[in-house]
């Protein structure tokens, strides 16, 4: 694909060239993009009556339109983020594979009505306030930078939502049934696609456990 | 560039930007925008970032100057009640221009805070974007408590209706979005060419859906394996409209198509693969002329001519 080269060597590695690749073709599309504004400007203005505003109004206008399009611009073009600017990378780095392999952790509570069963906490009002369990899952890899360690990183994730699980508990027993101990499984799936209907292949594999303290 | 060509991009540029606007339009949007944002986030749950430890704490942009919001469970509620304040004091046009400059200030914290945990999502950055470009105009001019009270009791004529000044928020916004949109696209082409058109990267994101939080569709998953091509058409239409979103800003009638179709590729994604954008949904409000369709071509005229 785009900036993969051959050469391991010299100036120009393969993680050099494809950074200038990347680069070139975030610049190329940002240029096209201005060239063909400017041409839909020019048509705009010629159709349109001149313009009468106040000096005030034109610095403001112009400083945060100035503001948004370097901000913006050099986003997209360094693929970075500086909150609340952003490039916008939305499943930009997809490839077609079959078979489909996804991984995603898997949070399980063991009931203390039957220690035998183990349920996955699926509902996102479990992992509040991160929006869903994937972004929970995320503070794992922070925590690990921290620690050194991979497996603390779980255990410290855990135990927070062991915390957060009994607070949640506190306000509504009902729905939240008391639990024991929670489990995190790293969950592989391979999808064959090409068969019908689609065979699906899960590995679920227990990576950590923690004890959910009862107060 | 020349001096003189340089000259030549800036007015027109500046002939876009500072074209005149209806300052109902502007009034309208911004009420509607605020009433948006307190709806989505008027469950606040804001104060219990408060409870997660500082070894999960990675922060982003300015939050790296700011302490960790660990154990501020005082500061986080108060900045939280004052939020709220400042976004219905926005919305009804009451001290306009503080409750605009502290719902955009105190909102670009509270919104960001869930970025700071290893996670970066991309629903709230219009909004903070816009809420800073409502802090700088004159949006509380109509349709707003400020203007009734300047009106009624202080007896002082309002500003007239149709200005430069209440056409460049609009047009500012619009900026950001097309930046947002077109980013996207970008992103794609340059991570993963046009081939991404046909990575079927919709039915995967389906397949993973599915796997995670199983339910039922109108289109089955063995239906959209077997038929690649609907997975084909989707995200070609979607890289499509992404790429052309800076048309948006010149053409009205292209403005309506492309819109309406990004409004329904953020609708369909939401549907088949739970992944929900409502807030690139209330974005697209600036881009309704409220005025001509609420008043109709005519009464927008007389008000724009009085």
């Amino acid at each position: 694909m785009y900036g993969q080269s051959a050469s391991h060597t010299g100036f120009l590695s393969s993680t050099k060239l494809s950074w200038l690749s990347r680069l070139a073709y975030n610049g190329g599309c940002l240029c096209i993009c201005a060239a063909l504004l400017r041409v839909a400007l020019r048509s705009y203005c010629a159709a349109h009556k001149p313009i009468i505003a106040s000096k005030g109004q034109r610095y403001v206008a112009l400083t945060l339109s100035t503001i948004l399009i370097l901000g913006y611009s050099w986003d997209i073009l360094f693929r970075q983020e500086h909150w609340p600017f952003s490039n916008t990378p939305m499943f930009g780095s997809w490839r077609w594979s079959n078979p489909l392999k996804y991984s995603a952790p898997g949070i399980y509570g063991v009931p203390a009505s039957n220690p035998q069963l183990e349920f996955a906490l699926t509902e996102n009002r479990f992992y509040s306030p991160f929006h869903s369990s994937k972004e929970f899952c995320a503070i794992v890899k922070v925590a690990e930078r921290k620690h050194h360690s991979q497996d603390s990183g779980r255990v410290e994730a855990l135990r927070w939502l062991a915390h957060r699980y009994q607070q949640t508990r506190r306000s509504d027993p009902q729905a939240n049934p008391e639990l024991i101990k929670l489990r995190w499984y790293d969950r592989q799936w391979l999808v064959d696609k090409l068969k019908v209907p689609s065979a699906v292949n899960l590995q679920q594999t227990l990576m950590t456990e923690v004890n959910v303290d009862a107060r | 560039m020349t001096p003189a060509k340089r000259n030549d991009v800036l007015n027109d540029f500046q002939e876009w930007l500072l074209q005149d606007g209806s300052a109902w339009n502007l009034g309208f949007c911004r009420i509607l925008f605020f009433a948006g944002v307190l709806t989505i986030y008027g469950s606040g749950h804001f104060v219990e970032w408060a409870g997660v430890p500082s070894i999960f704490y990675d922060p982003i942009s300015f939050f790296g100057h700011l302490p960790a919001p660990f154990g501020q469970l005082a500061l986080l509620q108060c900045l939280t009640i004052v939020w709220f304040v400042s976004l219905t004091l926005s919305m009804f046009g009451a001290f306009t221009r503080v409750a605009t400059i502290g719902s955009a200030l105190i909102g670009a914290y509270l919104l960001g805070l869930g970025h700071n945990y290893g996670f970066l999502h991309h629903h709230e950055n219009p909004i903070v974007m816009i809420m800073f470009l409502l802090a700088f105009s004159s949006c509380g001019d109509r349709l707003s408590l400020d203007n009734l009270v300047l009106r009624r009791f202080k007896r002082m004529p309002g500003r007239p209706e149709a200005d430069s000044r209440y056409g460049w928020p609009i047009r500012l916004v619009w900026l950001v979005l097309c930046f947002t949109y077109f980013g996207a696209g970008v992103s794609k082409i340059a991570c993963s060419g046009l081939m991404w058109t046909t990575s079927g990267v919709f039915a995967d994101l389906v397949w993973q859906a599915g796997l995670t939080h199983p339910r039922q569709l109108c289109i089955s998953q063995s239906v959209l394996d077997a038929n690649p091509w609907i997975g084909f058409i989707g995200a070609s239409a979607g890289l499509f409209f992404e790429l052309t979103a800076p048309a948006l800003l010149i053409w009205p009638k292209w403005r309506l198509f492309g819109v309406s179709a990004l409004i329904l590729m953020h609708l369909v994604l939401d549907y088949f693969t739970g992944i929900a954008y409502p807030q690139y949904i209330l974005c697209a409000l600036f881009w309704v002329p409220w005025n001509r369709l609420l008043h109709g071509r005519q009464a927008a005229a007389v008000a724009q001519n009085q």
